[in-house]
């Protein structure tokens, strides 16, 4: 008798069990992952009107401070680009439109001439003037400031103001791209400053509300914003939540309107739940296999040479990415006004073999291969050494903590290959003047080619698109046969939304725009 | 009994030093250095160096040691590399978050291992007592984060009874802090609470088996006084001591549970810093820690001298 109860009770607990895990298995049933990732089939036109809805925006890290103007890092950028406004801003296209300026003028190589709209208010309700455009500029190059965003303006001499809402910007040498570095320079009122960091005020779309450590940011609509009908929301929170799976939980639970950044593994569960859809952003950023140039056989370009043409990166993708990627070669995209057709190249085992042989390493060599233990850059790691193997070279994989990554490539310049990643807007010299550039902050390769160095100098100076991109021709053509660094792939950045969720748009650059999201009833 | 507890508090003295000593040692020796992480790929060697010697991490190990220990006895715990806000301010903000939660989770882990052990030892070996045991020996086996996630697949994704994670202040919201309690409070109780009812029912068999118990019932108590005024209050010493005991892992278990459920208590608070290599952060926050285990092993103590008479007297004859 208690051994048939005994055999009742025990069914009853797998049937129990059985139950629970189907309940939970189908709430999270996959389907085929889509080809692209797209808005839902039932868009609504958007409102003229501003609406009443808050906007709930989940992402994993919690910015340490709120001051755009010290470090253009992601996650800072995501929260506090709402807050602020620029001169400049980029269209989806990536292309630079006037914000906050009504007018830029290159007046020559070294001068440019700006006019600001007139009207447009702080949060604190003060007019946006010149003189704000000049603090908003000098607080970066102060160094007390400790902006990251002072790297990108070495070129910046001095900016005077002329008038209320005019203004002339002086460079110490002539530099192209510079009008498209003021996307980067948030326009801040002095007299907020020094509350930059915990409670900023800008003349953005929103108004920061509270921070609530550990939890979430507040952010409201500001009703004074110049742009009209913008923003369509009347409030921005953003949820901080650290651990991944809750965060998908979150969102699945209906708690969360926008999962900002979600895994590339969760775009076919995106894909197949109803009420939900994915987005993805083109990005201008790339995965790269880094050398240190100054430890043999590194130091080599035939050794460098060979191991890029032994890549298959396509591969790469399909086995880190899930196939979600574009195979790179030069710092630009192809299709890009400044790619070059002619500096490309595909994988040729037979012809990198050739070019150890003749680099003096017939028979490979062995050598270490140190990677951040994240899903793309790690599971990178694992093909490289795989596809690596077939010319010879056998690479002694190290997969480290990202801090502990970052202190021994960049600090301790402890390595001999590494697999690492950044980002830029489109713009040739952000890739040349951070990483190969002789001397630059990430060159941690230790590269040097003064050839490479001149033609950087010349696509960074020339006065015109046509003479910019001869230089860099020029260079990309250079950089295929010296590989300083190799350029692996590219990707997508993919948020997921709730169908009722609308008008979210992502760049290139991995910022977002907040003020055209809106709920459809 | 005042020797004692005076005694047991001036022990507190050593015990922080040393943990202050081998807190301080063993951060160090993790890799990476929170400046680095602060600027990240950004980093340029003036920047970094301009920044440790603000910090005064460029100083040697022994000298950085003395000037936090020597601050921390005029009562500046420091303030935080990455967000510049005072230590001792951001631990005292998420502290009485985390006590809840741990108090929470120990309320109703008692609440249910209390009963399901008497129940387990008054109907020794029977079907209710197999199926408890099952019960007990599957939670013993289940992590608590898996649980927590379990938890907010079926309550919050599938019911949408409860929110997944966050936290919402009881002056701001009653029933907004109990349903944000709910989840982590029962995976926190879960985690341990199998154990207890296991401990009180071996508990509750031993005292079962005392010839006290045998005179009880040959005087005529009732079933249930003999089981819970008898019994029950000498079976609750090993609970009692096992709680103390359990405070240390709950403080390890509580960290995973608040950054499953985004609770932002200390355990959280520590996970993020840890990242960060916040140093002062993270000392500060062990510290806190191996403080409170201290104080809730002396209440333990001293909950003994409450609980059997043996022990207090014991105490006021020496």
């Amino acid at each position: 008798m208690r051994k048939e109860t005994l055999k009742r009770l025990c069914s009853l607990i797998l049937c129990l069990v059985l139950a629970i895990g189907t309940v939970l298995t189908t709430g999270c049933a996959k389907t085929a992952p889509a080809e692209n990732a797209t808005e839902p089939e039932t868009a609504a036109e958007a409102p003229t009107e501003p609406t009443d809805d808050t906007i709930t925006v989940a992402i994993d890290t919690e910015p340490t401070h709120l001051a755009l103007s010290v470090s253009p890092d992601y996650i800072t950028v995501w929260v506090t680009k709402n807050i602020n406004d620029f001169l400049v801003q980029y269209d989806p296209e990536m292309k630079l439109q006037f914000s906050v300026a009504k007018r830029i003028d290159r007046i020559d190589d070294k001068t440019y001439e700006f006019e600001i709209r007139p009207g447009v208010l702080f949060h604190n309700g003060r007019e946006v003037k010149a003189d704000d455009v000049k603090f908003s500029l000098d607080y970066i190059m102060d160094p007390n400031n400790g902006s990251s965003t002072a790297s990108y303006f070495t070129s910046l001499d001095r900016v005077e103001v002329t008038g209320d809402y005019t203004g002339v910007i002086y460079l110490k040498e002539p530099y192209a791209p510079f009008v498209s570095r003021l996307s980067m320079v948030p326009i801040i009122p002095k007299e907020c400053a020094d509350t930059l960091k915990t409670s900023p005020v800008g003349c953005g779309p929103f108004k920061f509300k509270a921070w609530n450590k550990d939890q979430d940011i507040e952010l409201v609509r500001f009703d004074d914003y110049w742009k009209e009908g913008y923003p369509k929301a009347a409030g921005l929170t953003f949820k901080f939540i650290k651990e991944y799976n809750t965060m998908h939980n979150a969102f699945l639970a209906g708690e969360v309107d926008i999962l900002l950044w979600s895994s590339f593994t969760d775009i076919a569960i995106w894909d197949g739940t109803e009420g939900v859809h994915p987005q993805a952003t083109n990005l201008f950023d790339s995965f790269i296999l880094v050398y240190n140039t100054q430890v043999e056989p590194f130091n080599n370009p035939l050794v460098r040479k060979a191991i890029a043409l032994a890549l298959n990166k396509q591969e790469l993708i399909d086995l880190t990415s899930q196939g979600y990627g574009k195979v790179l070669d030069q710092p630009v995209y192809p299709g890009t006004y400044f790619y070059n057709d002619a500096a490309s190249y595909t994988q040729d085992i037979e012809a990198a073999k050739a070019l150890l042989a003749q680099a003096g390493y017939p028979d490979g060599f062995t050598c270490s291969l140190k990677v951040p233990n994240t899903v793309q850059e790690g599971g990178c790691g694992d093909v490289i050494q795989a596809q690596l193997k077939k010319i010879g070279i056998d690479c002694q994989l190290e997969k480290m903590e990202v801090s502990v990554f970052i202190d021994a490539v960049w600090t301790k310049k402890n390595f001999e290959m590494c697999v690492t990643g950044d980002g830029s807007e489109g713009e040739p010299d952000t890739w040349l003047s951070r990483w190969i550039k002789t001397g630059a902050g990430n060159n941690v390769g230790s590269y040097s080619n003064p050839e490479l160095d001149a033609l950087i100098a010349q696509g960074a100076a020339a006065s015109t698109d046509e003479a910019r991109k001869e230089a860099y021709d020029k260079a990309f053509l250079l950089m295929r046969d010296e590989q300083p660094i190799t350029f692996l792939f590219g990707g997508y950045l993919y948020s997921a939304l709730q169908d009722n969720v609308q008008g979210l748009q992502g760049y290139a650059n991995w910022w977002f725009d907040f003020d055209g999201v809106y709920k459809t009833k | 009994m005042l020797k004692y507890i005076v005694r047991r508090l001036l022990l507190i003295i050593p015990i922080v030093l040393i943990v202050s000593i081998l807190v301080f040692l063993v951060i160090k020796m993790i890799p990476g250095d929170p400046i680095t992480i602060m600027f990240g790929k950004n980093a340029n060697a003036e920047q970094i160096a301009y920044v440790k010697t603000l910090y005064g991490l460029d100083k040697p190990l022994t000298e950085q040691y003395f000037t936090w220990a020597g601050n921390l006895l005029r009562g500046d715990w420091g303030s935080s590399i990455q967000s510049g806000e005072p230590v001792f301010q951001m631990i005292m903000e998420r502290m009485p978050r985390t006590i809840a939660l741990c108090f929470c989770g120990i309320l109703v882990a008692l609440v249910i291992s209390i009963p399901t052990g008497v129940a387990c030892a008054r109907r020794h070996n029977s079907m209710l007592d197999l199926s408890l045991t099952i019960m007990n020996l599957t939670f013993i086996s289940i992590p608590g984060f898996w649980l927590g996630m379990i938890f907010m697949l079926i309550f919050s994704v599938k019911l949408r009874l409860l929110p997944t994670s966050g936290y919402v202040s009881a002056q701001e919201s009653l029933t907004g802090w109990m349903q944000c309690m709910i989840l982590p409070t029962i995976t926190t109780a879960a985690t341990f609470f199998a154990s207890l009812s296991r401990l009180m029912r071996s508990s509750m068999l031993e005292v079962l088996q005392q010839d006290y118990i045998s005179l009880a019932r040959i005087k005529g108590n009732t079933n249930g006084r003999v089981y819970y005024i008898h019994a029950l209050r000498n079976s609750l010493i090993p609970l009692v001591t096992n709680i103390g005991l359990t405070m240390g892992y709950l403080m390890g278990g509580v960290v995973v549970i608040e950054k499953v459920f985004a609770y932002p208590g200390l355990g959280l608070l520590l996970i993020n810093s840890i990242t960060q290599r916040d140093y002062p952060l993270i000392q500060g926050i062990l510290l806190i820690f191996a403080i409170i285990i201290v104080v809730i092993n002396l209440l333990t103590d001293l909950a003994y001298m409450l609980i059997d008479p043996k022990i207090r007297f014991g105490y006021k004859k020496t």
